[in-house]
């Protein structure tokens, strides 16, 4: 129960931390958690952040900063969320998914999406 | 003689492979995480020995499971090195590809589900691939057995690939090779991708998960018990009894006519070796386990397993576990053995032990199902009812409560959603036979040794024995006849025959809920019991056997007082 706590906070903080770098380097309010963004969309991962085992599963399978996804859907009451990438359907776990910080791509770069 | 070892990301068809060269069988699935053991198969060729090493997949060489160490460990051990690839899915499994070459070993890479690249309109240069990577590439499609002669045969040409990978920047790389080999042709989604993508949506999933489980219940049911009265009963009363009571009768030793057949004629009650002993694991049992496996064959192949696992995370995650926990626990339906081996793919001892837990505490294995439901109906379908909802209530609480003890949080969920596939019927009638065959093996020294051990505690009087002893605390905590001591004690050997036991007891409905509640509970089986040892060690193994003994003595007592009360202020429950 209270390492549930404890890591809840934990995260609140790694949210402060990673805005306050956003700001610096970034100055780009489109970024959000894939949590609260809207299906079907194409979506650019901007950053990956949390434990270093959770980053490296997402790089194992090629998700890291730069790649182009889909949400799929996401299930009610905290449920995991799914991602499409290049056909590819993965399920990530809801707390999972929060650290993973996506922009709206232009449509620009929704173009060459399509064309590769 | 080479040790060649099958490699590759999880779900790319690698034990399909292995059983098509070794001509073995293999248990395969559309699934990540359905290998969780290595096989081994020896074949030579062309005057050259090989044995072919098949185990669990991984994404990348980093170690986040028991069954990621198993597979590391095989590619540090192996001669050679088949890679097999998901042709559709080039660019995430170059990535475990590439990190392969670095490890300067002899291997090929193996382009499997070749025959999916047209109808998704993927092209694959496969001579432009063997260039850039410096090592045979060959296309196979292991579902249609198409390519596993090439395969073979360029076994001797495998070599170590002369490329050097940067360090870093790997996906980059990744992104290059295959912007040059494939090419992507647009085209139009599939029957089958729209049913992903239908029954990926919160309300799609939840409806067809429904559906699929109603459906998988009311098909289980109407096969078994169709199975039953109309085939295998008759078969049993009207021609298999009377011939065996023909000859067994002949024998002129009272003792061993009573091992073989028992001193009543009613099946359930003789307990013979082959009247009792045949009549449950054939006529009982046999019909429900082939209608079960038959179903989930099915769903596993079709790749639906992992979707019921996204739709559950939320309540898995309630216990401290994530949703691919629920995958064991629905192996575990069927037989505890696979579904403790399966806890393999979990990430740590934490989520094992409450995995474990949950496995032999909220479904009860196959036989004991069907014998919960042939002798419970004759109480009505409430009775049924309530023993399933107190098991899954129980097993939830339970989890719960070891959770709230147990350091740290769940991992995340993470599991790649295979697509549907039409699964194969010649694969999964392989598939049933194996595991009939499993089941008949394992069913058959059960039934032998265990009447037998039976008869002779009972010529020694230790069953007396022991009935003394516990007959006091039974009544009064679980309000059952001592005569369920045995009973208890036979529960170790075959739990389906354990329930069955409960027949001549004329329990009532309330006493059979708790008999049923507490032998379902109580200790894992001898077969399960062994898996769990080594699956989870003794220590551990003992702990979780201990609280879940706990547990089921706690529920009982309580079913039982609350049983009580309910009929001290006039209510009848069942």
């Amino acid at each position: 129960m209270f390492s549930a706590i404890k890591s809840r906070t934990k995260r609140r903080i790694n949210k402060k931390v990673y805005h306050s770098v956003s700001k610096n380097v970034m100055p780009d309010d489109n970024i959000t958690g894939l949590t609260s963004v809207k299906n079907g969309i194409p979506l650019k991962v901007v950053e990956i952040s949390g434990p270093e085992k959770s980053v490296n599963r997402l790089n194992s399978i090629g998700i890291i900063p730069g790649t182009v996804i889909i949400k799929k859907s996401s299930s009610a009451m905290r449920g995991p969320v799914v991602i499409e990438k290049n056909g590819i359907k993965i399920a990530i776990g809801y707390h999972m998914a929060q650290m993973i910080f996506v922009e709206h791509v232009t449509n620009n770069e929704t173009d060459q999406v399509k064309n590769i | 003689m080479k040790r060649v070892v099958i490699t590759g990301n999880p779900n790319t068809g690698k034990s399909l492979l292995f059983s098509r060269i070794t001509r073995t069988g293999v248990i395969s699935a559309n699934y990540s995480g359905t290998t969780v053991e290595t096989k081994t198969g020896c074949f030579s060729y062309r005057d050259s020995e090989y044995c072919l090493i098949d185990g669990p997949g991984l994404y990348s060489l980093e170690e986040f499971s028991e069954s990621d160490r198993t597979a590391l460990a095989l590619i540090d051990q192996s001669d050679l090195i088949i890679n097999v690839v998901d042709a559709t899915n080039l660019e995430r499994n170059l990535n475990l590809t590439l990190q392969l070459i670095k490890k300067n070993r002899p291997m090929i890479v193996c382009l499997n589900f070749w025959e999916d690249t047209k109808h998704k309109g993927i092209h694959i240069d496969t001579a432009a691939l063997e260039k850039l990577l410096d090592v045979p590439v060959i296309a196979v499609s292991a579902l249609e057995n198409e390519g596993i002669h090439d395969l073979v045969e360029a076994l001797s040409a495998a070599r170590t690939s002369s490329v050097l990978i940067p360090d870093g920047e790997l996906w980059k790389h990744i992104g290059e090779i295959v912007s040059t080999v494939q090419k992507l042709k647009h085209r139009h989604h599939t029957f089958l991708e729209y049913l992903s993508d239908i029954t990926l949506t919160p309300a799609g999933g939840l409806i067809s998960s429904v559906t699929v489980l109603l459906g998988t219940l009311f098909f289980i049911r109407f096969l078994g018990e169709s199975l039953i009265s109309g085939v295998l009963e008759p078969f049993y009363l009207k021609l298999y009894s009377p011939f065996i009571h023909d000859i067994v009768n002949r024998i002129p030793y009272y003792f061993v006519r009573e091992i073989i057949t028992g001193n009543t004629a009613d099946p359930l009650q003789s307990f013979g070796i082959l009247t009792s002993g045949v009549y449950i694991a054939f006529v009982l049992v046999f019909p429900y386990f082939l209608a079960f496996y038959i179903v989930f064959g099915f769903l596993e192949d079709f790749g639906f397993l992992p979707r019921i696992a996204v739709i559950l995370d939320n309540i898995f995650h309630r216990m401290g576990l994530h949703g691919y926990s629920a995958i064991p626990v629905m192996l575990g339906l069927g037989c505890k053995v696979p579904a403790f081996l399966s806890t393999r793919i979990l990430t740590d001892r934490r989520e094992k032990i409450l995995t474990t837990g949950l496995i032999m505490m909220s479904a009860p294995c196959l036989p004991q199902t069907s014998m919960i439901i042939s002798l419970g109906s004759s109480y009505g379908v409430s009775v049924v009812l309530a023993i399933f909802i107190i098991l899954i209530g129980v097993a939830f609480v339970t989890t719960v409560i070891i959770n709230s003890f147990m350091k740290g949080q769940s991992s995340d969920f993470f599991t790649e959603l295979p697509s549907y596939r039409i699964p194969s019927g010649k694969l999964m009638i392989k598939k049933l036979r194996m595991r009939v065959l499993d089941y008949f093996y394992e069913v058959i020294p059960m039934i032998a040794v265990g009447v037998l051990i039976m008869n002779i505690l009972n010529i020694m009087h230790v069953i007396s024995f022991i009935t003394g002893i516990i007959q006091k605390p039974v009544e009064l905590l679980f309000g059952l006849p001592a005569d369920i001591a045995p009973i208890m004690i036979m529960g170790f050997l075959r739990k389906d025959a354990s329930i069955a036991l409960l027949a001549p007891l004329n329990l009532t409905a309330q006493q059979f809920i708790i008999g049923s509640v507490f032998l379902t509970l109580y200790i894992p089986c001898i077969a399960s019991f062994f898996t769990l040892t080594r699956e989870s060690g003794i220590k551990d193994s003992l702990i979780i056997m201990g609280l879940v003994f706990i547990a089921s003595a706690l529920i009982c007592a309580m079913l039982h007082g609350l049983f009580i009360i309910a009929g001290m202020a006039g209510l009848h429950l069942f």
